[in-house]
């Protein structure tokens, strides 16, 4: 190759590294090596994301496969490391002095920084300690909650986090669930957090979002958090809220134009959920540009495999995103709709635009160009993302002349897209004379990444790309084209999934090696950059390698973090070896008092402790708990001329302490007492007391007693247990509640209403009983029946006593009329004198037919020469069992015509009827007799049928 | 002849239970405060209703008097609303067998309404005799729904009683209506047996 080319740094004035290249051709520009490290600030070295470092002086080709070079210090951290390494050149600490610093974030919520000679820790900061007012459980959400695999077993910080080097601020983003009286938020949060001490800086930190699920019923409240205009996925009455539970932002944090910007995607596709990127003032935390890649659409996260957004040197951000709504009719070039689905996006500022006049994908950002794949729709069928991968920006100038600013990326289908930043391409869409019409862009290389799918970042180093699917593959620019092949010979052996991004270390062009974690082998491995095919250097990673992870060069080091580590190698020179003995911890409980720690070297050395992780302090030797939980000492010595560093760790488990809390009870009450407030004397945890009704009526607010009916009363006084005590007794207490003078009776069922004499009222009397407009429980209410003619009777006869319902009603299902018609007043009352009045009426109404339930028998039937009719008498006999309510009426229905009953008490609609004088009711069983007397023409055969009624006719 | 007071006035109820053969009622009457009245004796036979009852016919014989019949005496009465009426010259007594028969009495069962005969003692403007009860009559037989009979003597004129089936007994009773038969021919100047009565034995 007849040129080379590679790339000199500028610290910004924000601490984020862009690029600044030089393209040179036939020779080449080596840059002056600064008399300390470089700074790692940004995912991917820089802004470009190419990855390299190339002032590194110490990690020669030649040093790192000697026998010198070799895993140097690995330090526990609290959670698995998918974040990038950091590393600050010169930090002052208080009170440590000055430290080269490695930052790490782990997906357990804490943020460390080391001594990147010792990995002591300098300090290390939990972000679960910030909380919703309220909430009595911050954690790092529960993979389960996510419904996803993919990270386990909890998620807190995965992105990379971004360093201000110039005002020492480095910017974190973290995802906790957090429990507020009982219901789960789940909460993005931005941290600006002060490098030398982990102290909150700019007011932070402030909530990018908060979103609470009830769980399974896949139904959301979004409390906080931004939104854009849209009837995408999950949208509500038109706009699209970020929701917080299902987005993960994976992609490191950008730092550019005083802007911090943090980019999502989801949980295993688990939607609703889509692509962002947000925007926050990097001064005041406040929240200005919010861009939604598919407002009318769903999915197209932005993944990249962690890699942050690359930015030019214009500003403009550059992402990928994967799977999800394209619009595959165009408008003007771009998509209809404005989704944007598998599809390299070059976003820029829009400062014209505002959350209240939005541009189409948001506000603060836009669309300034795009690339979809012509094959988007099968790509995305197949869930074949193009976003899978990380995306780079070649050097300025490094392509063709007429392309000759030029960006790559690919995603899981291998093809590597080519595109010129100036003018990406857009989409081509297929047509039926043209199914697969070509990708315009500069170079469309299909299968060219080695080993299959792009999880990973490329990586740019001497006019060479690297690439790694399943094994790392070096391409080598000439004339700004890219063969569509790995150089032959330059592929890796296989790291497995999900591939491995390369980092570059070199000096100016000299000493160029690839560093990549392969999860496969659980190894760091230093490639040659001119011979990927063998290693230089091959080291177990303590912990095990976490998917997507990028160790980080730096100051003649390598740090890498794990599962549950962070390791560094580096050259050990000749100096001994020595150990530290570090005497276990043991148990203690929250309150105890201080713990000497009494760690020795063999070089006998001093020690010196740090907290690793936990609630606690170190001063000196002693270590001051400050809460309960494990808490993790780090004990370091740093070595001398002649001794190389050593550290050890142990563990103080520390219980929670007990509490005790007191509750005396409100003693006895009326209803009419009011809402009285409850009183305990809370135990030393920060959890409130809270009170509950074990039996009785009565509900409660907070410490707000309503009662809410008589009798016995118990309630319990509980309080929770917190980070450091356990929970108290709970202390039950039973009172009396009697019926209040205020109590108050209504009728509020079952008048007016009215029923045929001698039948049952057909509705319920029901009764009501308040205080002060609340419903009481228990009190017994006395129905009584009228002692008037017209009355009526209760199954249990003249009253009926009952106790309300926890509705406050009391209610009386039976009561008859009795025999007699009129109106009559039904009286409730209560022991306090209440009452209330029920207006029932008494229908006097045709009686019932009882023919059914009796035998007649028809006897003694003579025609009378006297009266000249026929005289004979009738037997009724009730055959029923059951009492036969009189008074009774005989009728002689179809009676001969011609004929009638010269005796008859009246005529009903059924015919002429005799009442049963004398027969107030019929037992079961007995016989009433009626004479009858038939009026006749003449001496002549007639008849009729004589049937039985109870009651009276009208 | 017979003489009333052997006849003796029962006044009251008599009541016999169902049988399988004929139930017979020995019927007398003292008309003697109605002598040379002529007016009509009235048998019926009637049920509760036309419709509920069990068939009977009750049958007159042994018809004894010593007044006299202006028309024939009805040989038997259905209990399906049956009316006889025959013509009478009152003397100082009547008196006759009425036997009961027929499924009513034999196989009773299902009926609601039970049947009564009656004799009704009438003036010549068909107006009862002062000596009759309220509805006109002297004495009155329930079937009743069980096959039973209750017999009744509804003035203090009449007697009835049961009457007795056995041969020797009506042997007797022939014998005595016989000798009466012609004491009443002296005393009414030989009005004659009725054919009816003669027919019965």
């Amino acid at each position: 190759m007849g040129a080379a080319q590679y790339c000199g740094y500028a610290g910004t004035a924000q601490g984020e590294t862009v690029r600044h290249n030089i393209l040179a051709f036939g020779f080449i520009i080596v840059s002056i090596p600064s008399t300390h490290a470089q700074n790692v600030v940004t995912s991917r070295y820089d802004s470009y994301r190419q990855s390299a470092t190339l002032t590194e002086t110490i990690l020669t080709r030649n040093a790192v496969k000697s026998a010198s070079f070799a895993q140097l210090h690995s330090v526990p951290v609290d959670g698995q490391v998918y974040a990038q390494p950091l590393y600050l050149h010169g930090v002052t600490i208080p009170n440590s002095g000055v430290h080269n610093v490695v930052f790490v974030a782990t997906e357990h919520d804490g943020v460390y920084a080391f001594d990147d000679a010792t990995l002591a820790v300098l300090w290390n900061k939990s972000l679960l300690a910030v909380g919703l007012p309220g909430a009595t459980s911050v954690i790092p959400v529960p993979s389960n909650d996510v419904g996803s695999g993919d990270l386990t077993p909890e998620i807190g910080i995965t992105a990379t986090p971004v360093i201000d080097a110039s005002n020492g601020t480095i910017y974190v983003e973290a995802k906790t669930r957090e429990t507020v009286a009982g219901r789960n938020h789940y909460v993005h949060r931005l941290h600006a957090l002060d490098v030398a001490t982990g102290n909150e800086k700019f007011g932070g930190p402030i909530i990018i979002a908060d979103t609470t699920s009830p769980g399974a019923t896949a139904s959301y409240v979004y409390n906080s958090g931004p939104s854009v205009r849209g009837s995408g996925d999950g949208s509500v009455s038109g706009v699209v809220n970020f929701n917080a539970l299902r987005q993960l932002c994976r992609p490191g944090l950008v730092l550019s134009a005083q802007t911090v910007y943090v980019s999502c995607a989801s949980h295993g596709d688990n939607g609703p959920y889509h692509g962002w990127v947000l925007g926050y003032d990097a001064a005041t935390l406040q929240l200005k540009a919010v861009f939604n890649t598919v407002p009318n659409g769903s999915e197209a996260g932005i993944w990249q495999s962690g890699d942050a957004p690359a930015v030019d040197a214009q500003g403009n951000l550059y992402v990928v995103t994967g799977n999800g709504t394209f619009d595959g009719t165009l408008s003007g070039g771009f998509p209809v709709n404005h989704n944007y689905g598998d599809t390299v996006l070059k976003i820029s500022p829009d400062p014209a635009s505002t959350a209240l006049n939005p541009n189409p994908n948001g506000w603060g950002l836009k669309v300034a160009d795009y690339f979809t794949p012509s094959n988007q729709a099968s790509l995305s069928a197949s869930d074949a993302d193009v976003g899978s991968g990380g995306i780079m920006l070649l050097p300025d100038g490094a392509g063709p002349a007429v392309h000759p600013n030029l960006l790559v990326t690919a995603g899981k289908a291998a093809e590597l897209y080519v595109i010129d930043r100036s003018n990406m391409g857009h989409y081509n869409p297929p047509t039926s004379g043209t199914p697969n019409p070509p990708n315009l862009i500069v170079q469309d290389l299909g299968g060219a990444v080695p080993g299959g799918g792009m999880f990973s970042g490329p990586s740019w180093y001497a006019g060479h790309l690297f690439l790694s699917g399943g094994a790392l593959g070096r391409f080598s620019v000439t004339n700004g084209v890219i063969p569509p092949h790995a150089d032959s010979g330059q592929s890796s052996a296989g790291t497995g999934f999900p591939g491995a991004s390369a980092t570059i270390s070199a000096n100016g062009a000299a000493d160029g090696i690839a560093w990549v974690l392969s999860r496969s082998a659980n190894q760091l491995i230093a490639h040659s950059t001119d011979d990927l095919s063998t290693a230089l250097f091959r080291g177990s990673v303590p912990g095990g390698v976490v998917k997507f992870t990028v160790p980080t060069v730096a100051g003649g080091r390598v740090f890498a973090g794990s599962t549950n580590a962070l390791t560094s190698w580096g050259l050990t020179g000749s100096l001994q070896q020595q150990t530290i003995n570090f005497p276990a911890l043991g148990t203690a409980t929250f309150g105890d008092a201080p713990v000497a720690l009494r760690a020795t070297a063999s070089s006998n050395l001093p020690v010196t402790y740090a907290i690793v992780s936990g609630p606690g302090r170190v001063t000196g030797s002693t270590l001051t708990i400050t809460g309960a939980g494990a808490i993790t000492v780090q004990a370091s010595q740093a070595g001398d001329a002649t001794w190389a560093p050593a550290t050890a760790t142990q563990t103080l488990n520390v219980n929670k302490a007990s509490q005790t809390m007191t509750f005396a009870g409100p003693g006895n009450h009326t209803t009419s007492d009011g809402v009285l407030t409850l009183t305990a004397g809370a135990g030393a945890s920060t959890s409130p007391v809270t009170f509950s009704v074990v039996s009785g009526s009565a509900t409660i607010a907070g410490a707000a007693l309503t009662l809410r009916g008589v009798g016995a009363l118990t309630l319990k006084a509980s309080q929770a247990a917190d980070a450091n005590y356990n929970a108290a007794p709970d202390v039950v207490r039973t009172i009396q509640v009697t019926l209040g003078s205020r109590a108050a009776l209504a009728a509020t069922g079952g008048t007016p209403q009215s029923t045929p004499v001698s039948s049952a009222f057909p509705t319920a009397l029901q009764a009501r009983v308040t205080d002060g407009g609340v419903a009481l429980a228990g009190v017994p209410v006395t129905f009584a029946a009228p002692t008037g003619s017209v009355s009526g009777s209760f199954a249990a006869g003249s009253s009926f006593t009952v106790n309300t319902d926890a509705s406050g009603n009391a209610s009386v299902r039976v009561y008859t009329a009795n025999s007699n018609a009129g109106s009559q007043t039904v009286t409730a009352s209560i022991a306090n004198g209440a009452s209330a009045a029920f207006t029932l009426t008494n229908i006097a109404t045709g009686p019932v037919e009882v023919t059914s339930k009796v035998q007649i028998l028809r006897l003694r039937l003579i025609y009378s020469f006297r009266s000249h009719g026929f005289n004979g008498s009738v037997t009724v006999t009730n055959t029923s069992g059951a009492p036969m309510a009189g008074p009774l009426q005989l009728v002689f229905s179809a009676l001969t015509p011609g004929f009638s009953v010269a005796n008859a008490t009246g005529t009903s609609s059924y015919g002429p009827y005799i009442t049963l004088t004398g027969v107030p009711s019929l037992a079961p069983g007995t016989t009433a007799t009626v004479n009858v007397q038939f009026a006749a023409p003449a001496f002549q055969p007639f008849d009729y049928t004589p049937r039985l009624f109870s009651g009276v006719f009208p | 002849m017979m003489s009333l007071p052997r006849i003796g006035l029962l006044l009251g109820l008599l009541a016999l239970p169902a049988a399988a053969s004929p139930v017979s009622y020995q019927v007398a009457v003292n008309t003697t405060s109605a002598l040379g009245v002529v007016g009509d004796l009235a048998f019926q036979f009637v049920p509760g209703g036309a419709t509920g009852f069990q068939s009977a016919t009750a049958t007159i014989a042994l018809f004894l008097s010593d007044g006299h019949t202006t028309s024939a005496l009805p040989a038997s009465i259905n209990n399906n609303f049956g009316l006889a009426i025959t013509g009478f010259t009152y003397g100082t007594f009547l008196q006759f067998v009425v036997s009961f028969n027929g499924p009513a009495l034999s196989s009773p069962g299902g009926a609601t309404t039970g049947s009564t005969f009656s004799l009704s003692l009438l003036d010549n403007t068909m107006t009862p005799l002062p000596i009759t009860d309220a509805n006109g009559n002297f004495v009155t037989v329930d079937v009743n729904l069980d096959g039973s009979t209750t017999a009744t003597a509804t003035s203090t004129a009449a007697t009835i009683s049961v009457a007795t089936p056995e041969p020797s007994a009506a042997m007797l009773a022939a014998l005595g209506l016989l000798g009466g038969a012609v004491g009443i021919r002296r005393a009414f100047g030989g009005a004659g047996i009725p054919s009816s009565a003669t027919r019965a034995l």
